[in-house]
């Protein structure tokens, strides 16, 4: 073992319903290194977080521990603040655990300014920031809502923070656009998802008649996701294409490929491997 | 001048944490101009600034000019360099009203040094807060242009790629983002000097709520920064040492106090404590200790 290599898991997680919580819960046998589950009531109300962790009896050394974060609650919205007595102490647990969480041996998201949970943002700063990092990677054409009436083909009109809505067809007047709301040419093909922990990839929805070169387009920005990017636990939506799929949204929560049979297998497989790796790195 | 003496520079002027008393000869008033029938069209902008349609009718005016003085009595008497500093650089301030923005709002433009646009400022119910952020937040950006203008930009000026405010949430490009950063900073020790000053939990509340806001923002931009999305080479390196020096003075949870007792409990006395007070003798030291 390397000086590096986490000794423990230390899942900390919202929602038992989150496919990745449950999942690591109900498999936590098989994963490399033993697994504390911490759920956000107990971090909040029972834990010590000084220099080291203490919880139920259990020192925590940041140093040499997995941690993944599985704090989801952000994603519904303000509401989800009210575990905590302010929106000002919300703020300042939200930038207290974004430092925090650098200080363990590995962890599978970092809190970023729109989330605990870390995420690439809405659909707007994903079709603007992808392309720039992956080179080839296709997005729908896009612009404001306002802009539906110059953009050509099939408009839709969506909300960019609703990354599981395709929206609605833009068949309104631009007058009741909702503010903040994104047009975009949606593609002919249907969704597709690939749930993606470290650089494993699992596509359990992918169309049958897709031929090895669309493949290699969707592993190749896997690869290019593993490498760029301190979220490791993903799901990408692409459009099915009769040329490379079109990329349509990534997030943090598995809402499609987490309902799979398959998906508590490969993540306890994508996990173990993530983990080991990071540790070679940081090790050599 | 170098790049970090031009950086330093910013960190001293745009501390408004400052224990020297107004001079005597400053009045407690705003030297700026009120215009409130401007005939400029304001670029770039949601509405015509010259429209009549934009303009405040006659009667609602001196509501309009109630709460400015009042700002520039609240600068005036607690944070009198920022009064300083808004005579100095802001030199016109166009007052509209719109139903095309919502709320009230503020605008600059690096085409209209000098000038700013405060819209809809009557409609908040802490009208003279919000002013204070907009006019303090507009001079900043007025005295960032006229540095660019004598110093060179801070960065490329392209339009795009765009990237999250983590203060806002609106998506910017990198001059926008670049100088967000020293717009939040000069707010920051704005509203610690407030907390100092003002007196009652009424009146320090509300001043070390903004005072948070605009410390979480810099809770994530080294990450920004260090992302692979994020363009360093197209930044000015003393301009992103000096934000890098901002954001790491931003303080947290006591870690002693996080050793015996809950987060919950922790976050309480963190809430009530006397943060934005110490956060003010840190800014305080960032300007004293960057050399001209």
């Amino acid at each position: 073992m390397t000086h590096a290599e986490p000794n423990l898991i230390l899942l900390l997680y919202s929602d038992g319903s989150d496919p990745v919580a449950r999942a690591l819960i109900e498999q936590a046998a098989r994963l490399r290194y033993e697994l504390l589950a911490m759920s956000l009531s107990q971090l909040v109300d029972e834990a010590r977080v000084g220099a080291v962790w203490k919880w139920g009896g259990r020192t925590i050394d940041p140093s040499r521990t997995a941690l993944v974060n599985r704090l989801v609650f952000v994603e519904t919205g303000d509401g989800a603040a009210s575990f905590l007595e302010s929106s000002f102490q919300y703020r300042e647990f939200w930038t207290w655990l974004a430092g925090q969480m650098q200080r363990f041996a590995y962890v599978s998201s970092l809190p970023s300014p729109v989330s605990p949970l870390g995420s690439f943002g809405s659909l707007a700063d994903q079709w603007s920031e992808l392309p720039e990092l992956i080179a080839g990677l296709r997005v729908p054409a896009h612009g404001p809502a306002a802009s539906a009436h110059v953009l050509r083909g099939d408009v839709y009109v969506v909300n960019p923070w609703h990354l599981y809505s395709l929206g609605s067809r833009a068949t309104m007047g631009r007058e009741s656009v909702p503010r903040g709301h994104l047009a975009y040419v949606r593609p002919a093909g249907k969704l597709f998802h690939v749930a993606q922990v470290g650089s494993a990839i699992i596509a359990p929805n992918a169309p049958p008649h897709m031929h090895r070169e669309q493949w290699h387009h969707v592993e190749s920005f896997t690869r290019s996701m593993s490498a760029l990017s301190s979220n490791r636990i993903l799901e990408h939506a692409f459009f099915d294409s009769d040329e490379v799929p079109v990329f349509y949204s990534t997030c943090p929560v598995p809402v499609v490929t987490g309902r799979q049979p398959a998906y508590a297998d490969f993540l306890v497989g994508g996990l173990n491997d993530d983990i080991k790796r990071h540790s070679e790195r940081a090790a050599a | 001048m170098t790049s970090s003496a031009i950086a330093n520079a910013l960190l001293r002027e745009l501390s408004f944490c400052d224990d020297a008393a107004r001079p005597a000869d400053q009045p407690c008033a705003f030297a700026f101009a009120l215009d409130f029938e401007p005939g400029l069209v304001w670029p770039d902008f949601a509405f015509d600034t010259s429209s009549p349609l934009a303009h405040y009718p006659a009667e609602a005016r001196d509501e309009v000019r109630a709460i400015i003085g009042a700002v520039a009595r609240l600068m005036g008497t607690k944070a009198p360099k920022a009064l300083g500093f808004v005579n100095a650089h802001m030199k016109t301030a166009l007052i509209c009203k719109s139903d095309a923005i919502e709320g009230a709002s503020s605008a600059s433009n690096r085409e209209v040094v000098g000038s700013c646009v405060l819209t809809n400022i009557h409609a908040p119910a802490d009208s003279v807060l919000m002013c204070t952020e907009a006019l303090a937040h507009e001079t900043i950006h007025q005295y960032l242009y006229k540095t660019e203008v004598a110093d060179g930009n801070f960065c490329d000026l392209t339009e795009v790629p765009t990237y999250r405010s983590p203060w806002t949430g609106n998506r910017i490009p990198l001059h926008s983002f670049v100088h967000a950063c020293f717009v939040w900073y000069g707010l920051l020790t704005l509203w610690c000097q407030l907390y100092r000053q003002v007196g009652g939990p009424d009146q320090v509340s509300p001043v070390r709520d903004k005072a948070s806001r605009a410390m979480f923002g810099f809770a994530f931009v080294r990450q920004m920064l260090a992302s692979p999305a994020f363009p360093l080479t197209s930044v000015d390196p003393g301009i992103v040492a000096a934000i890098e020096c901002i954001a790491g003075s931003m303080p947290t949870l006591d870690r002693a106090d996080l050793e015996k007792s809950t987060l919950r409990d922790s976050l309480r006395r963190w809430e009530s404590g006397d943060w934005a007070g110490q956060l003010a003798t840190g800014l305080q030291q960032i300007a004293a200790l960057a050399p001209a």
